[in-house]
């Protein structure tokens, strides 16, 4: 497993390598010692799983997620903030209270192998999970739960479940990481799952509205309604 | 109820207050009568000088007994009354009786009905007077109960506020330090035994081993370079520090905890939100009757409400509480600092509880 560690303190990290070293599966492809920092690593090098502190001196992990367009499997490293990881909807963090005890690292790495099998190293581009915070609601996505990305100014707002919480990214930008055979751009303001589609109407003037399961209905653009007809196979 | 003792003065009061109703009544008589009579004197000195203060301490008894003391205005008043026009009449009805019957001093048809009126009424102005002294005596020792109850209690939630106001060491701070600690166990042995003692040090102080809740500044910079010492094992070149006081400084005395709260804020909100780190410089000095306190760090003030506020404010009530108006504590940016400031008055003498250790 490609492994990452991300705190702003060396000694930290000096003993997170050290607790690493007698798992002979994990390779320490980086380090990195602020947010930023780790965002560029995270671009440069596939990751399997990121060893990530809360605490840094530009932002928080949390931040860190939020920038990510592929979030790997996560360990968070706390001091005392796991109160911080309990605020989570969903409970897709692991977290380790420093120091870190080594039988816990153990059980830790051991629940991301589940997560991210070996050899089925996932592909850097497609957009697989996106972590994401609502106010003080945080969720670790699979993309596939999503049924509706939708405009609104710089933010896309996200459905899923009962939630629409909005994240910074542009409609482009997630179009170009989203898996085409599963989302399709209906109009300028909207992605939908095509597996979330319950039925669709024909409009007056001829475009299409598209009922999603749990709702809303979107309506298709005229030019994207063929295209569409043809991808459902109307 | 019991009857308690009754307290220191009574009965002189009782002997003095019916003994100059007695002196005026003798002195009436001898007007009237053109001298005095014996049998008249022992009758007045017999029941004004004597009766008196025994029936209204038998009506003290009676009135404890009862619980007179908790009754409604509205309740007391009709039965105060009752008593007085009880014990006059009776007591009157007695003199009367006493005089024409024991002591010969006249007929019925002088001391029936107009005489034993006369003294019944001067009975009952007596006891009336009694009784308001009495009430307002009661009164005025009830209120001065409560007030030093209620001034008990204060001192007593003071007390408990400041307690839950004396700043902690944050387990944030305490657990991160612990981990640098196991890491330098491998890569320094010896930087790793003076961490150790230095956190040792710092948690006997901030656990206030000694029981006291001022300390010196020299004692409380001493935790202060602790806790730096420690943050720049963590930090490493991302921390440094000054520190500039002189001797007169040092030997005031501060509340402890005060500077390293401000320290452990500076830290926290200012240089580990640096990248590349700053610098956290502390200077104290005696200004005329003050003691001047600066904390500053690199950085600059996060917009909005922040945790820094919690420390802050706590502490900006500690110094309330324990200085009223005439300390303060600000915090604001300086050209590229962050600057908390703290002025105090000079505290010169020990108290009491100091001076014993």
């Amino acid at each position: 497993m490609k492994v990452a560690i991300v705190d702003d303190e060396r000694l930290a990290r000096a003993e997170l390598r050290r607790l690493l070293k007698p798992h002979a599966d994990i390779a320490i492809v980086g380090e990195a010692r602020n947010v930023e920092e780790a965002e560029s690593l995270l671009r440069r090098e596939p990751i399997d799983l990121l060893l990530l502190d809360i605490q840094m001196p530009d932002g928080t992990g949390f931040d860190l997620l939020e920038r990510l367009d592929r979030v790997p499997a996560v360990v968070m490293t706390t001091a005392y903030d796991q109160h911080a990881i309990h605020a989570f909807e969903i409970n897709a963090l692991d977290y380790l209270l420093k120091p870190i005890a080594p039988e816990r690292l153990a059980q830790a790495l051991e629940r991301a192998r589940r997560r991210s099998p070996v050899g089925q190293s996932p592909s850097p581009v497609a957009l697989d999970r996106v972590f994401v915070r609502d106010g003080e609601r945080c969720w670790l996505v699979d993309v596939a739960e999503i049924r509706l990305f939708e405009a609104e100014g710089n933010y896309a707002r996200v459905y899923f479940g009962a939630n629409r919480p909005l994240i910074l990214k542009s409609l482009q930008a997630l179009e170009a990481r989203l898996d085409p055979a599963r989302f399709f751009r209906v109009s300028r303001s909207a992605i939908i799952n095509l597996h979330a589609v319950e039925n669709v109407e024909t409009d007056v003037d001829g475009g299409l509205i598209v009922a999603l399961k749990g709702g809303p209905a979107v309506k298709v653009s005229r030019r994207q309604s063929k295209r569409l007809r043809d991808e459902l196979s109307l | 109820m019991t009857v308690r003792k009754p307290a220191r003065g009574y009965w002189l009061c009782q002997f003095g207050g019916f003994g100059l109703h007695t002196l005026y009544v003798l002195a009436l008589d001898a007007q009237y009568e053109r001298g005095i009579h014996l049998k008249s004197a022992v009758s007045v000195i017999g029941f004004l000088f004597l009766a008196g203060p025994a029936a209204t301490h038998a009506l003290r008894a009676w009135m404890i007994t009862h619980d007179w003391a908790e009754l409604s205005i509205g309740r007391l008043l009709p039965r105060a009354a009752a008593a007085v026009v009880l014990l006059s009449t009776s007591l009157a009805l007695l003199t009367g009786f006493t005089n024409v019957l024991v002591l010969r001093n006249g007929g019925w048809e002088i001391w029936f009905p107009q005489a034993t009126f006369g003294i019944a009424s001067g009975y009952a102005t007596a006891f009336s007077i009694w009784l308001w002294i009495y009430f307002s005596v009661q009164n005025r020792r009830q209120r001065r109960a409560l007030q030093l109850k209620a001034l008990k209690l204060e001192v007593v939630a003071h007390d408990a506020r400041l307690r839950t106001l004396e700043a902690q060491l944050n387990p944030h701070f305490l657990f991160n330090a612990l981990n640098s600690v196991r890491a330098l166990v491998v890569e320094d042995p010896a930087r790793a035994q003076a961490m150790i003692t230095r956190l040792a040090e710092l948690l006997r102080y901030t656990l206030n081993a000694n029981g006291r809740d001022v300390a010196t500044l020299d004692d409380e910079l001493r935790a202060v370079e602790d806790y730096l010492a420690i943050e720049r094992v963590r930090f490493e070149e991302r921390l440094s520090v000054r520190i500039e006081v002189d001797a007169a400084a040092r030997r005031q005395r501060v509340p402890r905890m005060l500077v390293l709260t401000l320290v452990e804020n500076a830290v926290k909100h200012g240089i580990g939100r640096l990248t590349q780190g700053g610098t956290i410089r502390i200077t104290a000095a005696v200004d005329r009757d003050r003691l001047q306190v600066r904390v500053a760090n690199s950085g600059s003030l996060a917009a909005g409400p922040s945790t820094a506020g919690v420390g802050l404010s706590n502490a900006r009530e500690r110094l309330q509480l324990i200085y009223g108006d005439t300390a303060s504590l600000t915090l604001a940016p300086d050209g590229g600092l962050v600057v908390a400031s703290v002025s105090t008055p000079l505290v010169e003498r020990q108290t009491a509880s100091e001076a014993a250790v």
